[in-house]
């Protein structure tokens, strides 16, 4: 399983830069907006990559059974692509 | 001043001025405010009607001029051959302030009025004779239109005579000679004959066939060549006819007829040598005619393209003029000390240019005496003045499209450089479509100089105004892209995937990897990618609503401590924040920790999340599947805490204003009402010796009287509003999950209705497919999904932001800065 420790590395960091950023600014007419242009722009990254990763952190197999069929794959490798995909058909996972 | 450098955190701060401006100074003062564009100037005379004011005489005039340069814009856009215009910056500046001022302007109206003239006269000459080539060349068609009729005639009569010397008919001879002379008689008929428009021939026929009962003989032919008209430059086709009738009184009525048709007669006659004098001697009028007319038009077009060269240098001047006369009626003439006094917004920083600015005026005018600046204290609400730039000024004018800041409120447009495109980009998150928008934005902002000197049309100069906002949208998407893992429905594969594909299963397996970046190509085509995704893009756009919204409401407090509300601190932020945070909050630290656990090893089944918050509502203290240990009572803590929040947010704001007016009624005073009476300005007298101490001569005293009911009306307003709004701005940003995952299908179809199918031609005809299919594809992508789905994206980004976002903490209410300013003038 992966860690969940990148997610607070990379918060340190961001927060880290995003203070670097609020005390480097250059004085000038545009301060302002680079400042909280690039600020705002770390956090938000920062926020969506933490989101995707955190959701596939641990993913919901077992119960939710969330199961790949990659047909393609399969036929690259050269298998023929078993029959039995029926079982999955019913399936819907249970979305919280 | 509070700050070293302007910034657009909030709006500049204003200071109301005061200018006496000597009369003999005020134009100049107001060409050189104007040029610098940084003073809006109040009406100091809002009760005197525009033709009362001091300088109608001046606008009249410019007015004049201003007449006469639209007209020679007229002439030069209507001539055919384009006349070229020099444009502005290549022009000689005509030079209106000065001690010579008067005299170059006075030059210029003589000026534009000879040319007027010229030009009138011009056309004029030009208009008649082009109407006497037009009834010449009317004339010519008719008499070799009419001549064929003759001609017809007198080959029949040829038939008939040599019919006459067929031997095998000698019986009939007499009765022949008889009819010879009745045929003969036929040319003994009058006749008229004219040209008419080709589409009325059939009417005027039949009225003709009523009107005369019959009684006539007509014929016509199509004059091949239209007749172009020289009034109105139409072309028109015509006919020539020629109508045989007899009598006095039915000639007359086909004259009137024919006139009240629109036909032109023309007198021919029957005579045949005659007829070809006549046409000689038309070819011949016609020739000179055209030779002069020749020389007409050239001598016109000389003349404008000499209009041309300096017209757009008039139309700059003549419209400066007017803006210039235009603001001195807005002052206040004082006759007695031959002074104007003007009153106005300026951002404080600037005064000192201001002051600059005026002396250079003074001495460019020639005169030692400087028009004097003071400032004033007033209770007005100054103008909100965000100073812009080129890149800031498009993600501005969206939040002041919702509404105009109040004066110096915290300006969302600041935040909104990059939550906006950020917000876009969620919804369009595509590599490829992103990369599109970018290199367009690109492109706009490298040939910005060339682009902004050409006018371009009112869409596409709307998509250039806003190159900046669709530059970083087009940065995010691929960002966002790039977290999607989607390229125009295709995916990457960078990292090593988290899933294994054994070959004997058909189910991927997890292999204890995490995809570090982005969504893990594996889903890409799975079967169930849709379950992932659907789930993935609801709860992220859960949490970035939610943190948008927090942060939205943050910008309460600077607004509440720069404008000394400590009140609304604890009465309004702190029970919002609570409320906000101990519901929606909640939950999106229950999704991130649900996120965290590793399910499969824990002891639980991983619990729904959607029916956890609806049964903390429904059944606090019940917890169906625990998320963690003590889940019940925190839930009911945090229940408490929100329904605490309201009556906290619905009664504290009005009890401490109602204990303060009663603690100051309990002092003894008492308000002001009906004593305060709004100073006229029409008092002269009293106006003249108050002006030195620093009142404003236009003083309007519209300060609110914050009644108790409305104080309470409004908290309840604002408690409801606030609380539903939580509810329903959290749900308002699924939008942002319902997009993007209608663009990544959209994109996904696309893809395989088209281009899909075709990837691997064998044949020729494969190859010419994949060609079309591919341009169909490019162009719909570029058409639909970047053009239509992205200005719906874009649509929804600035609803987020002036709904949801702007709802938390917008005040609103304010007016814009609207300097004098020349360049300004253009855009309107």
């Amino acid at each position: 399983m992966g860690s969940i420790f990148p997610v607070f590395f990379f918060g340190a960091i961001v927060v880290a830069l995003m203070f670097g950023v609020a005390l480097l600014t250059p004085k000038g007419p545009n301060q302002a907006v680079i400042r909280t242009a690039l600020m705002l722009t770390l956090a938000t990254c920062y926020l969506l990559w933490m989101i995707t990763y955190l959701a596939q952190l641990h993913p919901l197999i077992g119960e939710c059974c969330l199961v790949l069929v990659f047909w393609k794959t399969m036929a690259e490798r050269g298998v023929s692509s078993p029959s039995q995909n029926g079982q999955e058909q019913g399936m819907s996972g249970r979305m919280s | 001043m509070a700050d070293e450098y302007p910034s657009l955190f909030r709006s500049e701060s204003m200071s109301l001025v005061q200018l006496f401006v000597p009369t003999e100074v005020a134009h100049d003062t107001v060409a050189e405010l104007g040029e610098l564009g940084d003073v809006q100037f109040k009406d100091l005379n809002p009760n005197v009607n525009p033709f009362q004011r001091s300088f109608v005489g001046e606008i009249r005039r410019v007015d004049e001029m201003a007449r006469r340069v639209r007209f020679f814009m007229n002439q030069v856009e209507k001539e055919k051959d384009v006349v070229p215009i020099r444009p502005l910056s290549d022009c000689a500046p005509l030079i209106t302030v000065g001690p010579r001022a008067a005299q170059t302007m006075d030059e210029l109206e003589v000026k534009l009025a000879q040319h007027e003239q010229r030009l009138v006269k011009m056309n004029d000459s030009y208009q008649t004779l082009s109407e006497r080539t037009r009834e010449l060349i009317e004339a010519k068609h008719v008499l070799e239109g009419t001549a064929v009729f003759f001609e017809k005639a007198r080959a029949q009569r040829e038939d008939i005579r040599t019919s006459f010397e067929d031997l095998s008919t000698p019986l009939l001879h007499e009765d022949r000679e008889n009819l010879v002379s009745t045929t003969n008689l036929t040319f003994d008929l009058e006749f008229i004959a004219g040209a008419i428009e080709r589409s009325r021939i059939p009417i005027f026929e039949r009225v003709l066939w009523r009107v005369l009962r019959g009684n006539l003989y007509m014929n016509y032919s199509d004059i091949p060549n239209p007749i172009t008209d020289p009034v109105t430059g139409a072309e028109i086709y015509k006919n020539v006819f020629i109508i045989f009738a007899h009598g006095d009184v039915v000639l007359g009525k086909i004259r009137k007829v024919a006139e009240s048709m629109g036909a032109t007669l023309y007198p021919i006659d029957a005579n045949a040598d005659k007829r070809s004098a006549a046409l000689r001697e038309v070819v011949s009028r016609l020739e000179d005619l055209e030779a002069v007319l020749y020389q007409t038009g050239l001598n016109r077009r000389s003349e404008l393209v000499t209009i041309g060269e300096s017209l757009q240098c008039w139309q700059d001047v003549v419209k400066k003029e007017k803006m210039i006369y235009e603001t001195l009626n807005l002052f206040n003439y004082d006759v007695r000390r031959k002074t104007l006094i003007a009153e106005g917004w300026v951002p404080t920083r600037d005064i000192t240019n201001i002051q600059l600015a005026l002396r250079d005026a003074t001495e460019q005018s020639g005169t030692s005496v400087p028009p004097i600046l003071h400032e004033l204290r007033t209770h007005q609400i100054p103008p909100t003045y965000h100073r812009t730039n080129k890149f800031t000024e498009g993600f501005q004018s969206i939040l002041d499209n919702y509404g105009i800041c109040r004066y110096q409120e915290v300006n969302p447009g600041l935040f909104a450089i990059i939550t906006f495109p950020f917000l876009f980009a969620v919804m369009f998150g595509d590599i490829g479509h992103g990369f599109i928008i970018f290199s367009a934005a690109v492109y706009m902002i490298l040939a910005e100089k060339k682009l902004q000197k050409q006018s371009l049309g009112e869409i596409t100069g709307q998509f250039f105004f806003g190159r900046y906002i669709i530059l970083l949208m087009g940065a995010f998407s691929i960002y966002t892209g790039l977290i999607y893992n989607d390229i125009f429905s295709k995916t990457l594969h960078i990292w090593h995937s988290g899933w294994s594909f054994l070959p004997t299963s058909s189910v991927g397996e997890p292999n204890g990897r995490t995809y570090p970046f982005g969504i893990d190509p594996a889903w890409h085509g799975a079967d169930n990618a849709l379950v992932f995704t659907n789930s993935y893009k609801m709860k992220m756009s859960v949490i970035l609503g939610v943190i948008h919204m927090t942060f939205a409401l943050c910008l309460q407090v600077p607004n509440h401590i720069k404008f000394k509300r400590p009140v609304d601190i604890y009465a309004n932020f702190i029970p919002q924040m609570i409320f906000l945070q101990s519901i929606f909050g909640y939950l999106v630290l229950c999704i991130l920790y649900k996120w965290t656990v590793d399910w499969s090893s824990a002891s639980t089944d991983p619990p729904s999340l959607l029916n956890m918050l609806i049964a903390m509502f429904l059944q606090p203290g019940q917890v169906d599947h625990q998320l963690y240990p003590g889940q019940k009572h925190v839930q009911v803590l945090l229940l408490l805490l929100a329904a605490i929040c309201v009556p906290w947010m619905l009664i504290t704001k009005p009890y401490i204003i109602w204990k303060e007016t009663r603690k100051i009624h309990g002092q003894g005073y008492i308000g002001l009402q009906g004593e305060e009476v709004p100073r006229e300005s029409s008092d002269e007298t009293l106006e003249g010796e108050e002006e030195g101490n620093g009142r404003a001569i236009l003083e309007s005293e519209d300060e609110e009287h914050h009644d108790f009911s409305e104080v309470v009306i409004h908290q309840v307003i604002h408690t409801i509003e606030f609380c539903l709004g939580g509810i329903s701005h959290t749900a308002s940003y699924l939008r942002l999950w319902a997009l993007s995952l209608a663009h990544a299908q959209l994109s996904e179809v696309l893809w395989s209705m088209t281009i899909g199918g075709y990837l691997h031609p064998t044949t020729l005809g494969g190859v010419i497919g994949l060609i079309l299919q591919g341009s169909l594809w490019l162009s719909l992508t570029i058409g639909g999904l970047c053009l239509m789905e992205g200005m719906s994206a874009f649509l929804h980004a600035v609803r987020l932001h002036w709904v949801e976002a702007n709802s938390k903490h917008f005040e609103g209410g304010g007016h814009a800065f609207t300097p004098l300013s020349f360049a300004n003038s253009d855009r309107e």
